[in-house]
């Protein structure tokens, strides 16, 4: 009982840090604090996933010189809400000869592990909505739930009963597995750059725009250009979209999903390419940390970790419609043979840049 | 007739004798050479191999009924060239069969099994003898002068969505002469 | 236990006559050893209409409709040879104007033919982009010939002894202008595609076709000429006014996808060639032979011509009996013959490729069912 009414303490005191940083009135007990943080995430999530399909469609548009959506409301802005709505009141419909429980399991995962790797990301400073968990060890944190998240593609993928599926699930499961290793260690080279696992730790190295960011250290150039390439491929996108685009010419492991639950992989992704965007943020680009000097107004911190997070979302849209997509055996060699390489390189760069 | 086309339907005749039932030239001055079906393999090596330079290239091969008789089309050509020798294995409509030329070129690997499905032309030798462009089950053969459309056919009738309550009978037409 | 004793077995795996690649309605039975395919068996016939009996129903006058029909991306072309084989039969001689056109015309739709691979190739390779690119410059295309013709893909425009109409005045100014941009947009799109790494590492050392091959099976077009066989109907039969103009036949050594592929974007430029000079050299006068009769019956007799279509050697045999209806109208689709050769190209590849080499063999299914 003492342990909980000191966990609720520690919460109502980040509340409270979190009330006075950004001067609002104090919230009004516990309870909703702890609410609040998790509405906000899931919020978040959703309108994140929202503008994400929608920029992804103008942008891809504009590439492409037509238009995108322009029909529902100004620019076509509410046509990813309406689209939400839709594949709201869609059936839902789950193979006879399936395994329901996978079938329902599958998305659910996917989901769940992209909103646990929202807990750790350092919003503001001072602001981190799951201190309380000592995650002194952030980042590892964050790459093992993205490895969770392969389980629900592949039980999205055998939940299907369909033997396409399966196959797209598993070279889904194999390419994400592939890609977590040169991910990990451009991450590990930040790691020895800062000398911590905590993310805010991270951030707060790199206050000043041009003497500390991490992005401009010349040791660390490789571990930022396979952190992008791995980044993008962990997010199942062109170049690197086997499982969901061609697998075989069928349309991979969510073939067999209606309604809600196709909703739920799909805001998975964009919150995943999302959650990347940030950890990039984080990690090489300063996090919250403005570029024009010290930020006092209120909410600039969280303003100026979206701006970084979204370039980084946005060049990856710009590199889906320009690029053809690799074939899978082309795809794992380029992870085993070049990335995963060159990733122990960076870390032996880093190494030697710091003795 | 050039000289050319001249001496190779002279060739021909030397080579089949009675089986060269005519040689000609059409419309667009290619050589025609009308043999009977069992000497066409003869008369096709005779084109690759004695001609010089050799007509050789297989651009075409189809069936045909005059009315009277059945026959299979090949279209040869000089590779590169525009010189041209149609040979037509013509064959009786009782019990119509050419021999494959599957052994020369590997290209009429296709051709043939349509010839055998539209026609009814047994092409012997061939080792695909599937149906290829018709259903599996397709009764008769529709390329034929004498074919008569199986108006009954479950592929054929109308579907009910397509009916017209104002026409009597369903607005479905049938295909009017033209 | 010993792997020497583990039973394998191969698997037959069906890609349906529906896909997400565009080329048609057609079925590949596939069968595979594990990733390899070992055999590939193309079920036809989806879209069989059965045009050459109607051919023998219509007369020669009515038949023009239909011929659009055939290869319907090429549809110019299809006319051309259909009425180029009638008016051999009549022995009639088009005007040069009308020659001249009829160029302009089979040239035009060429690169549109192609601009459509181009766009197919793209959306299966994954860059869908493409896909949108070169349907803007065949909108183009399409505009200028609806402008002439009155029709956006199924023209029939070309008439037996001549042109349904002239041109209208400003086709030719139009024609200028589409002149003057795409050679520098071809070379944008050929930076997105032909020069990208992961496109050549799609497309390099796919679909091998030995020459000797391609020649027993029939192929070719592009297919050939991606082989190293430089056979271009332009140029061995020389219709139309085709030796009045200054072109090269492109040729590519390896005979692989990527070969075929440098072929069509080479034809692309050289198509533009033509029609810089035809723009220049067309001479004015009458666009219909004369003597042409009203109700065509031409005289007993057989002819074969042949065209050069974006696919291949197109070929349309005629039997004319003395009436007013065929007696026969035979079809040689270019893209029958090349399907056949998909078994030869498809050997030792992965499951994944069969979509990048049926792109490069570039098929229209009107073509092969007919």
């Amino acid at each position: 009982m003492s342990a909980l009414a000191r966990w609720f303490g520690y919460l109502r005191s980040q509340a409270d840090a979190l009330a006075e940083r950004w001067h609002v009135p104090l919230l009004v007990n516990d309870f909703l604090a702890w609410l609040a943080a998790g509405i906000f995430l899931l919020a978040l999530i959703t309108v994140v996933s929202l503008a994400a399909i929608y920029l992804e469609r103008k942008i891809s548009g504009y590439i492409q010189s037509r238009l995108g959506p322009v029909r529902a409301g100004p620019v076509g802005l509410f046509q990813t809400v309406l689209d939400a709505l839709k594949l709201l009141q869609k059936e839902d419909i789950v193979p006879a000869a399936a395994d329901w429980r996978l079938h329902l399991l599958g998305p659910v995962l996917f989901l769940v592990t992209t909103l646990m790797m929202f807990a750790v990301v350092p919003w503001d400073r001072g602001v981190n909505v799951a201190r309380w968990l000592d995650l002194e060890i952030g980042l590892l944190y964050v790459v093992a739930v993205s490895g969770i998240g392969v389980i629900g593609i592949v039980a999205g993928g055998w939940g299907s009963n369909n033997k396409w599926s399966l196959l797209g699930a598993l070279r889904g499961a194999a390419q994400l597995i592939s890609y977590e290793i040169p991910f990990l260690l451009a991450a590990l080279c930040v790691v020895l750059q800062a000398g911590t696992l905590s993310l805010s730790s991270i951030v707060e190295q790199q206050q000043a725009f041009v003497t500390e960011w991490f992005l401009w250290r010349p040791a660390l150039w490789l571990a930022v250009a396979i952190f992008i390439i791995a980044g993008v491929a962990e997010v199942n996108r062109v170049p690197f979209d086997i499982p969901e685009a061609e697998s075989e010419l069928v349309a991979g492991f969510h073939t067999e999903y209606t309604g809600m639950k196709f909703a739920l992989f799909f805001l998975g992704e964009y919150g995943h390419l999302y959650v990347v965007g940030l950890l990039f943020a984080v990690l090489f680009a300063g996090g919250w940390a403005s570029p024009l000097g010290g930020s006092s107004l209120p909410f600039e911190g969280f303003v100026w970790l979206n701006v970084k997070a979204w370039a980084f979302v946005i060049a990856a849209m710009w590199i889906r419609w320009t690029l053809p997509r690799l074939r899978v055996d082309q795809l794992m060699e380029f992870a085993w043979k070049i990335l995963i390489p060159a990733g122990f390189l960076a870390v032996l760069i880093v190494s030697l840049a710091l003795m | 007739m050039t000289e050319e086309q001249e001496a190779i339907a002279q060739a021909a005749r030397d080579l089949l004798g009675e089986a060269l039932l005519s040689a000609s030239v059409d419309a667009g001055g290619a050589l025609v050479l009308e043999v009977r079906a069992e000497r066409t393999l003869d008369l096709l090596e005779m084109l690759r191999a004695a001609v010089q330079p050799p007509v050789s290239r297989l651009a075409d091969l189809h069936g045909l009924d005059d009315g009277q008789a059945l026959a299979v089309v090949y279209h040869l050509f000089r590779p590169g060239e525009a010189f041209e020798v149609t040979v037509k294995a013509v064959t009786p409509r009782q019990r119509p069969c050419v021999p494959s030329v599957m052994r020369l070129w590997k290209g009429a690997w296709w051709p043939e099994r349509e010839v055998m499905e539209m026609y009814g032309i047994e092409v012997v030798g061939h080792p695909d003898p599937r149906k290829l462009l018709l259903p599996d089950d397709w009764q008769g053969y529709p390329l034929r002068k004498d074919y008569v459309y199986p108006l009954d056919h479950p592929y054929l009738q109308p579907n009910p969505i397509h009916e017209n309550p104002f026409v009597a009978g369903g607005g479905q037409g049938a295909d009017t002469e033209s | 236990m010993s792997l020497a004793g583990l039973r394998t077995e191969q698997l037959a795996i069906n890609m349906g006559p529906q896909h997400p690649s565009t080329h048609g309605v057609l079925r590949l039975i596939l069968t595979l050893d594990g990733e390899t395919v070992v055999d590939c068996d193309p079920v036809i016939g989806y879209l069989h209409s059965s045009l050459e009996k109607i051919g023998e129903r219509k007369t020669y006058k009515q038949f023009t409709t239909y011929t659009d029909r055939f290869d319907y991306l090429n549809a110019l072309g299809n006319n051309l040879v259909y009425v180029q084989a009638v008016e051999r039969l009549l022995g009639v001689q088009v005007p040069p104007r009308c020659q001249h056109i009829r160029v302009i015309m089979a040239e035009l739709n060429r690169i549109a033919s192609h601009l459509v691979y181009f766009a197919a190739l793209g959306v299966d390779v994954g860059a869908t982009t493409v896909f949108l690119y070169a349907f803007r410059e065949r909108e183009a295309i399409v505009n200028l010939l609806e402008h002439a013709t009155g029709q956006r893909l199924l023209y029939n425009y070309l008439r037996i002894g001549g042109l349904r109409n002239d041109l209208p005045p400003d086709f030719l100014d139009g024609l200028r202008e589409f002149l003057s941009y795409f050679p520098a947009r071809l070379e944008e799109y050929n930076n997105l595609l032909t020069r990208n790494r992961i496109f050549r590492a799609r497309m390099e050392g796919l679909g091998v076709l030995p020459p000797d091959k391609a020649i027993e099976y029939g192929c070719t077009g592009p297919v050939l000429r991606g082989s190293g066989v430089a056979w271009d109907i332009r140029k061995i039969e020389g219709y139309a006014a085709y030796p009045e103009y200054d072109f090269d036949v492109p040729v590519q050594p390896y005979g692989d996808a990527m070969s075929r592929h440098l072929v069509r974007v080479e034809e692309l430029r050289q198509s533009v060639a033509i029609l810089r000079q035809a723009v220049e050299k067309l001479p004015s006068g009458p666009i219909r032979a004369e003597g042409v009769p009203r109700v065509i019956k031409p005289p007993p007799g057989e002819v074969f011509e042949r065209v050069e279509s974006p696919r291949g050697e197109l070929g349309c045999y005629i039997v004319s009996d003395g009436t007013e209806r065929p007696m026969r109208l035979r079809w040689r689709a270019p893209s029958f013959y090349n399907l056949q050769a998909l078994r030869e190209m498809v050997r030792g590849h992965l499951v994944a490729d069969v979509v990048a080499i049926l792109a490069s063999i570039d098929i229209v299914l009107g073509d092969v069912d007919r």
